[in-house]
């Protein structure tokens, strides 16, 4: 007697062991043996792990581990799509070409990303430090010229063409 | 039962259908993945290996005795930093290239099928931690409810050992896109195309880079707003990971008692700066390299510990156990093998670019020898005993 290939549980018991069996594809031998390496080299991590940080400790870790990988697909993903969806209708209403599309896009991600790294640094400086030596730059600061920057950027990618294309129809 | 989960499944189907949808874009294709994933294999790759180094000569500092190039570790951790920053906007880039495959239906086929989606996850979360918590360290902000050495270094096996499981799962794939083929369209893309994408990441490393290796590289120094260290910058023109203040004993270490004890079986000889001061001075070149991924070359002037060895009626090439007058802490005591303590560029160091060892540089006396991290170049020396 089959199980019904209803449901999720009935689908997962339908499943085979393998979708696609691997030893028929090809790198098998590859495969394998990255396989196992992979695996070893993570149990060495699970053993470092257990040796070197004490137990009352994994909550706080894995609080982390789950919180990161929630901030990152249900926070800082849904947000990039929707802000490319959104940067897609604008692009289309203002009709800004290939090349200055790719320019506004990539100096507001550079800005972004760099602001992402300027986090420590902010917090560094409002914490304070015993140290005189760390941490001495006045990161918002920095964060400030690094937007000024790219606002530059996106003001110039999007006038620039407009303006060519203007002296082009007076001529 | 049954019924409960294929009505779930029904409802479920549509939504991760959209969200599929919508989080997809052309530039997002399996060759994308594969052109950003091989420079994120690459960098984590670099940061592993120069990772598991700097663990090995801090925690068996007998297994490796590489004195040159003296520049070493400023080389190897200074990478394994670079590297480790520059793969955040690797890191984000590849996310958002596979993001709409996390919305698969069925979200599992097969057993095979959730062990690599587990085995993903692991990559994921592990990574973004393992670069965050690495980010946070070097600025020393510690806000994470966990030791940071242990924890960096374990995450960093378990990440490597995921990255060759994912490669190893997606390895068909990646052969069939590593070079740019028939099905290739580098000119897709809802707002960039794949070119102008593989552009932009390399526009943000280049950014990332530049506005923070200026701490280790000395032709970037202009450009550091982001990075934690500056160059130059700190008592006699040099950062300090630890003060002074910090490691609380500023109080012994400027006392008129003080004196370096050199054991050497069973003799004990004490030399205090006077008697240090007139054994033969050397001075050399070498840079402190601090695991913290800054680094800087200065000039030290002092006793070679060859020389201080034999005034003790010790062999040169002795093993050596150092302690500080830290009292705690990793930097308190270090070994030094043999084939450091005979080189004749390793120093007792009472001089710093032409002036007396500033407290925080380990005032009155400091270790300083070729190509080791900064950890095992021992400040505030009290005590060198020869173990062989």
């Amino acid at each position: 007697m089959s199980a019904p290939r209803v449901g999720l549980v009935g689908r997962v018991r339908a499943m085979p062991v393998f979708a696609v069996s691997p030893s028929t594809e090809p790198y098998r031998v590859a495969r394998v043996v990255l396989i196992v390496i992979g695996v070893a080299i993570g149990v060495v991590g699970g053993v470092i792990l257990l040796n070197d940080v004490a137990p009352k400790r994994y909550v706080g870790l894995a609080t982390w581990l789950i919180v990161a990988v929630i901030l990152h697909d249900v926070v800082l993903a849904p947000v990039l799509v929707a802000a490319g969806l959104a940067f897609l209708r604008v692009r289309e209403r203002l009709r800004i070409g290939r090349l200055a599309a790719t320019i506004v896009q990539g100096a507001l991600v550079v800005a972004g990303v760099l602001t992402a790294i300027g986090v420590p640094g902010l917090l560094a400086n409002r914490r304070g430090s015993a140290n005189p030596t760390i941490a001495t730059t006045p990161y918002l600061l920095s964060l400030v010229i690094v937007w000024g920057v790219a606002v530059v950027v996106v003001a110039v990618a999007l006038a620039l063409p407009r303006l060519i294309e203007r002296r082009a129809r007076k001529k | 039962m049954a019924d409960l989960t294929s009505r779930m499944a029904d409802r479920l189907e549509p939504v991760f259908a959209r969200l599929r949808r919508t989080s997809s874009d052309p530039v997002k294709s399996t060759r994308t993945a594969v052109v950003i994933g091989r420079l994120l294999g690459a960098a984590f790759t670099i940061c592993f290996a120069t990772g598991v180094f700097s663990h090995v000569l801090q925690d068996y500092p007998s297994w490796i005795v590489l004195p040159r190039p003296v520049s070493l570790y400023r080389v190897t951790q200074g990478l394994h930093v670079i590297s480790g920053i520059a793969s955040i906007p690797l890191l984000l880039a590849k996310l958002w290239t596979v993001y709409p495959r996390l919305f698969e239906w069925p979200p599992i086929r097969s057993l095979a099928g959730v062990l690599e989606r587990l085995s993903i996850a692991v990559l994921v979360t592990a990574s973004l931690v393992e670069v965050a918590i690495g980010l946070l360290n070097i600025f020393q902000v510690y806000v994470f409810p966990f030791p940071f050495r242990q924890t960096h270094y374990a995450l960093g096996w378990i990440v490597f050992g995921s990255l060759i499981v994912h490669i190893a799962v997606k390895l068909p794939l990646i052969a069939r896109y590593w070079r740019s083929g028939a099905r290739d369209r580098p000119r897709a893309g809802a707002v960039v195309s794949r070119r102008g994408l593989v552009g932009i990441v390399g526009v943000m490393v280049g950014a990332v880079t530049v506005t923070t290796a200026g701490q280790t590289v000395d032709l970037l120094k202009p450009f550091n707003i982001l990075g934690p260290r500056k160059q130059n910058l700190g008592p006699q023109g040099l950062p300090v990971n630890k003060t002074a203040m910090q490691a609380g004993v500023i109080a012994v270490a400027k006392s008129p008692e003080w004196a370096l004890e050199v054991i050497a079986g069973d003799t004990t000889r004490s030399f205090d700066l006077m008697a240090l001061r007139a054994l033969p001075q050397t001075t050399v070149d070498l840079p402190i390299a601090c695991v913290e991924g800054w680094s800087q070359m200065a000039r030290w002037k002092g006793v070679r510990m060859r020389d201080l060895l034999e005034a003790a009626g010790a062999p040169a090439e002795s093993d050596l156990k150092v302690r500080s007058l830290q009292r705690n802490g990793v930097t308190s005591r270090m070994e030094m093998p043999a084939g450091f303590s005979a080189d004749p560029l390793t120093l007792v160091a009472l001089e710093l670019n032409g002036e007396v060892l500033d407290i925080d540089h380990g005032y009155p006396a400091r270790v300083i020898a070729p190509g080791r991290p900064g950890a095992l170049q021992t400040k505030w020396l009290a005590r060198i005993e020869v173990v062989s």
